[in-house]
């Protein structure tokens, strides 16, 4: 036990924690300047060779998407690429950062690292409270667009104690942990050490985990923290999240139609290895943080707030660490440690100086996040290129992405597509379904037809964690191929006719606004060629909207 | 091989070359994408039909009638089997069929058991495991054929409870082996064209090929060669007679009276359809068998149109040399409780095979005849889901043995080894 108390430590003590704490934060182009440092120097040791840089263009469109879930408008793209000047870059992650789509994007991100939209989430027995979900995301959206610190952001969620109409942040409990609408300490065990810490402790949840420290006493130690959590559940989710701590949990745990509670005689500041679970199942643990020290037996205490303390501690080295980490992994789909949530002292990370400068960064700055992506997009290593010719050997490309030494090529989300579809078409209320609901129940279907986001989403679902995974297939691409909406212009190719401008100036026009660049030569011909034998204009417009669509630049952030 | 799919087809680049806009009428991305292609056995995969009757149907009302039930039971073609009474033709074609009514899953809860019975593993926290058909799709799909391996139709609902539908989930197989869902049998495959053929669509696609080649120059990365491959297997179903299959309208009449005017009747007709173009796994769900309020008085309508879609697919199957290759499941996630159904029963329940080179012809497992409770207890041969998916996919030529490398590089059978398959049936 104790030795596995120091092979945990080693995180406290490499970590020269009192030399950044405290202080101001940095300039982010300074941090940035030393983030290209670390990684340029790893390049040469390695001799690896980087990609060139991104040009404006490609640079514009992925920003965008990164921060704000959506390309830029044509007018949006043809300001930024008319400009020139040294810290335009600069200047476009601060406006972007300032927008109200960021936090708008952000939350819905978030929303699904916490339930993916369509795979039933953990504990929820796959009853997704679709409505409820996307308030979240928009909760938690508004925090980002604050600029709420991170540490008062989690602490907020954690302790959360009242009706879900007035603290959206209470379905959190009911995403991450609830069987049978009863609160259960499990999840939320697992979701916080996923999110928060970094710390994979599920396997630990049944058993001793023979690939980490941890021991089934670890996982049940610190879901004592959540066992006092009482819930009302109205039959989807939980309607209010309360503790109970203090008064003694009734023997037979009740689940009337108002409260659940768990059924648990354990001491508070304890609890009951439930017999759902593989070995142990009936003996008592005693509270103990997630890798960390036994929680000192406090019986009349609400348990919540002292774990949600401890998480958000400026001297926890994984709290920083995971989102750090996390972030990176946004941008870059590889952490500084892989997985992202499994940071332990046998996975060490690839840049371990980068990690810890924007771990002690991000705490000195009072976890602000604005300030921690500046950091990250304003190097180098963020405005890498990503194109690559054929004869390139595959081996070398992986290598170069390993170690950053180019940008992925990235599949734009579900959210990012729907956005993007609707501007490229300059059709706010895009809908996709081929069935009216209104006609569903008529119809029999099995499945309720959900409203025009919900049937867009679970048509477009991709891997919230990993934009490399290509998820689409078949029925995707008969959608973006036939759809009438799709393929008859929208309201874009009808104002552009209006405008009555020249045909280069429209092509110009629907590159803008699909790709988010201007075409090149050899496309405008090849456009006006294409119109030219078109029946009639807005047919042939029409076309080349469509094909810029079903291109896979469209569906890739490069 | 694969096959050097999309290219305009013959019609399209005769349009195209008088219109002057084809320069080239291959499309190279294809050729290369080929190499990647697997190589394909020689003899044709075994395919497998589920028929889902989500929520639960009761067995004591179906193929487990028992003295004194709410249901009579009548003889069927193989003497000393009995089903219920409402079932008049199956219990012709009952020597095609193998019952097991030993089922024995211990898991009650909705979702909890229609995870289980579509992975063969309980659900834990964590981790996705992927859906039967997928692994079907996966072990068995044809990677050549221009129609997906596995697809799901909805055969609609009479009660919308039983919780949540479980949508198989393929996790670490891959997207390619998730399921196409056909929302109704009468509408087929959503954004399907009038008319694939059309020329201001071969002109639109020929325009997008010449930037997707410049783009997979510029960018050789495994996104863009999945994005193209995916996209050119869309254009492909679009314009291969293979999509036919989803229209059943092109069946006699007398065999669409047949199967029946239900949707559930159009749904099995258009399953055997997709199995004769080398599909690998169709799921039919039904919706609405969780009742509560008694089984008699619900069950003995959906008899009406289950009874002659199942016994017409067994029988078309073949007639059409099929069935000997496809292996028909007619389950839900549990049974229900003794005599009236009234609750969830996962202790002692029946499922159905049939197909698929089976010995059948009998039943497998026993459940009791006490007068109290009456059939509420295996006292024959319990078959547990890891004994049931051995079975499976024994019957599917695929090894239940073999282990896929799941995310953490945790080795995944396909099946618990836990479970061994139903020799009986062998």
């Amino acid at each position: 036990m104790l030795s596995a108390f120091f092979r945990i430590a080693w995180l406290w003590c490499v970590v020269p924690l009192i030399w950044t704490d405290g202080l101001l934060a940095s300039d982010a182009l300074e941090i940035a300047q030393r983030i290209d440092a670390s990684i340029d120097a790893k390049l040469r040791t390695e001799k690896i060779a980087t990609a060139v840089p991104a040009g404006e263009a490609e640079f514009l469109r992925r920003v965008y998407l990164d921060l704000t879930g959506r390309i830029p408008t044509a007018d949006q793209a043809a300001r930024y690429l008319d400009r020139s000047h040294a810290s335009q870059r600069t200047q476009l992650i601060d406006e972007l950062l300032a927008s109200p789509k960021y936090g708008e994007h952000f939350g819905r991100v978030w929303r699904d690292w916490i339930a993916p939209a369509e795979l039933p989430s953990e504990g929820n027995g796959g009853n997704q409270p679709i409505a409820a979900t996307r308030k979240l995301g928009v909760w938690f959206g508004e925090q980002f667009n604050q600029n709420e610190s991170w540490d008062r952001l989690v602490y907020s969620v954690l302790t959360v104690d009242g009706e879900l109409a007035d603290h959206p942040q209470a379905l959190f409990y009911s995403l991450v942990g609830t069987d049978t609408g009863i609160p259960q300490p499990a999840g939320a065990t697992r979701a916080v050490g996923t999110l928060f810490l970094g710390l994979q402790l599920q396997c630990a949840e049944c058993h001793d985990d023979p690939f980490r420290t941890w021991k089934q006493s670890d996982f049940w130690g610190a879901a004592a923290f959540f066992r006092n959590t009482e819930a009302t559940f109205d039959g989807r989710y939980f309607a209010s999240v309360t503790e109970t701590f203090g008064k003694e949990t009734s023997a037979k745990g009740k689940r009337s139609s108002k409260k659940t509670t768990r059924n648990d005689r354990a001491p508070n500041g304890s609890i009951t290895i439930p017999s759902a679970s593989f070995t142990n199942s009936g003996t008592v643990i005693s509270g103990k943080f997630p890798a960390g020290e036994a929680l000192a037996a406090e019986a009349r205490q609400p348990l919540r707030p002292i774990l949600a303390e401890w998480i958000v501690s400026p001297e926890n080295p994984y709290f920083s660490r995971a989102f750090v980490n996390r972030m990176w992994s946004y941008f870059f789909v590889r952490g500084i440690v892989n997985p992202i949530d499994d940071f332990r002292p046998d996975n060490p990370p690839t840049h371990p100086e980068i990690l810890d400068l924007l771990a002690a960064e991000f705490r000195s700055s009072g976890f602000d996040v604005k300030h921690l992506i500046r950091c990250i997009l304003n190097a180098r290593v963020y405005q890498r290129g990503n194109g690559s010719d054929p004869k390139s050997a595959p081996q070398q490309l992986a290598k170069q992405a390993d170690w950053f030494a180019r940008y992925p090529l990235k599949l734009i989300s579900t959210d990012m597509l729907f956005e993007s579809l609707k501007l490229a078409l300059e059709d706010p209320g895009l809908d996709l379904r081929t069935v009216d609901p209104a006609l569903s129940s008529k119809f029999g279907e099995s499945t309720p037809i959900g409203d025009a986001y919900q049937e867009f989403t679970r048509l477009f679902e991709t891997n919230e964690n990993d934009p490399t995974d290509f998820r689409h297939g078949i029925p995707q691409f008969l959608a973006l191929m036939n759809h009438p909406r799709i393929g008859d212009g929208g309201k874009k190719v009808e104002r552009l006719l209006k405008a009555k401008l020249e045909s280069t100036a429209i092509i110009e026009q629907l590159y803008l606004g699909t790709l988010s660049r201007r075409p090149a030569s050899e496309e405008t011909d090849e456009a006006i060629r294409f119109v030219q034998a078109s029946s009639t204009p807005r047919v042939g417009y029409n076309g080349l909207l469509w094909m810029l669509i079903n291109r896979s630049e469209f569906l890739l952030i490069r | 091989m694969m096959k050097a799919s999309w290219q305009p087809c013959r019609r399209d680049v005769l349009k195209l070359s008088s219109a002057g806009l084809l320069t080239n009428a291959s499309v190279p991305w294809f050729e290369a994408l080929a190499t990647d292609a697997q190589q394909q056995s020689g003899r044709a995969p075994k395919a497998c039909i589920l028929l889902w009757m989500d929520g639960g149907p009761s067995q004591q009302h179906t193929f487990d009638p028992k003295p004194r039930g709410e249901f009579g039971s009548i003889s069927t073609s193989v003497p000393g089997i009995h089903i219920c009474e409402h079932l008049p033709q199956m219990s012709q074609v009952m020597d095609e069929v193998a019952l097991i009514r030993s089922m024995s899953t211990g898991e009650g809860d909705h979702y909890r058991a229609k995870y289980y019975l579509h992975t063969g593993f309980q659900r834990v926290g964590g981790f996705e495991h992927p859906a039967i058909g997928c692994i079907a799709s996966h072990e068995n799909g044809d990677p050549a054929n221009d129609l997906p391996s596995f697809v799901t139709i909805d055969a609609g609902y009479d009660k919308g409870n039983g919780g949540r539908l479980y949508r198989s989930v393929p996790s670490y197989l891959g997207a390619r082996h998730a399921p196409l869902a056909v929302r109704h049998p009468d509408t087929g495959l959503e954004n399907q064209p009038a008319d694939a053929g059309d020329v201001e669509l071969s002109r639109r696609l020929a325009l997008l090929a010449r930037g997707e080649q410049r783009f997979a120059q510029q960018y050789a990365n495994p996104l863009v060669r999945q994005k193209q491959t995916a996209f050119d297997r869309a254009v492909s179903l679009m314009r291969s007679s293979a999509v036919t299959a989803f229209d059943v309208d092109d069946e006699s009449p007398a065999l669409r009276a047949a199967y029946g005017s239900h949707r559930f009747g159009k749904a099995c007709l258009m399953a055997r359809r997709l199995v004769e173009r080398g599909a690998s796994f169709i799921e039919i769900f039904h919706r609405g068998w969780d009742d509560h309020e008694g089984a008699a008085q619900r069950v003995k309508p959906r008899m009406g149109w289950m009874d002659p879609a199942m016994a017409t697919l067994i029988t078309d199957l073949k007639s059409r040399g099929l069935l000997e290759r496809t292996l028909i499941i007619w389950m839900g996630e549990f049974g229900r409780g003794p005599v009236n159904g009234k609750d969830h029963y996962a202790r002692a329940w029946t499922t159905m095979l049939a197909g698929a080179g089976l010995k059948t012809g009998q039943v497998v497992g026993r459940t009791d005849e006490k007068t109290r409770h009456t059939g509420g207890t295996v006292v024959d041969r319990p078959v547990s889901v890891p004994d049931f998916f051995a079975t499976i996919c024994q019957a599917l030529d695929v090894d239940p043995a073999k282990e896929f490398h799941a995310p953490g590089n945790r080795p995944m059978p396909i099946v618990d080894p836990d479970g061994s398959a139903i020799t009986e049936l062998f």
